[in-house]
């Protein structure tokens, strides 16, 4: 329904698709956790196999987690 | 995330490790991984279920990748630091160590997260460039 909505403004606006994107993002933005708020666990494996969880990640103290776009 | 990578050992001593997550199947990652020398785990959630759980799948690119975006989780789960960037070096590593090693000492973090009003400007104009340049391209579904 936002999505429609951001990708019919997007693209009456002539952006139809980063435009769109950017949109969505903002919309979608209370989606994604705040500061303050609790970090989803995850439990992924990486590039090696092995299984990594959150919760290990910051048990140091500190994790710094980054979102990328990849490689596809 | 060459740079990060640079920065790991700084990063550890300050009581942070690293971790950077894609929709990159291992295979996919684990070139990077390698060629560039990446120290850090490079996480592979080619179900996309995390990048979803955090609110930043862009299902508008191929099949759907991650948002850029950037976090400073503390030992309790608790997120200290959100970047939200369209690209994933606008919050600079060495911002990101400065605050960790605020955090670290309990310091109240002198980096703040920026505002976002900007950018989405910026991303219009690009994508106005690119429009110009390259022509519209419809999505294929």
């Amino acid at each position: 329904m936002f999505r429609t909505l951001a990708a019919c403004c997007a693209s009456t606006l002539g952006y139809p698709e980063i435009g769109a994107d950017a949109i969505v993002m903002l919309m979608d933005e209370r989606g994604i956790p705040e500061v303050g708020e609790t970090a989803p666990e995850f439990e992924l494996a990486d590039s090696t196999g092995a299984v990594r969880r959150l919760s290990e990640i910051v048990s140091g103290g500190f994790g710094v987690v980054i979102f990328y776009r990849g490689h596809w | 995330m060459a740079d990060y990578s640079a920065r790991l050992d700084d990063f550890r001593a300050a009581g942070a490790d690293l971790a950077a997550i894609s929709v990159d199947s291992p295979a996919r990652a684990e070139p990077m991984h390698g060629e560039l020398g990446i120290k850090f785990p490079l996480l592979c959630d080619s179900r996309r279920e995390v990048v979803k759980s955090y609110g930043l799948l862009n299902t508008r690119e191929n099949g759907g990748i991650a948002f850029p975006a950037a976090f400073v989780v503390d030992r309790n789960r608790i997120i200290r630091f959100r970047a939200l960037e369209e690209v994933a070096s606008r919050v600079s590593v060495d911002e990101l160590l400065r605050l960790v090693r605020d955090l670290a000492k309990g310091v109240e973090p002198s980096v703040k997260p920026r505002r976002r009003g900007v950018w989405p400007g910026i991303m219009f104009l690009r994508a106005t460039m690119n429009a110009m340049l390259r022509g519209v391209r419809v999505p294929v579904k």
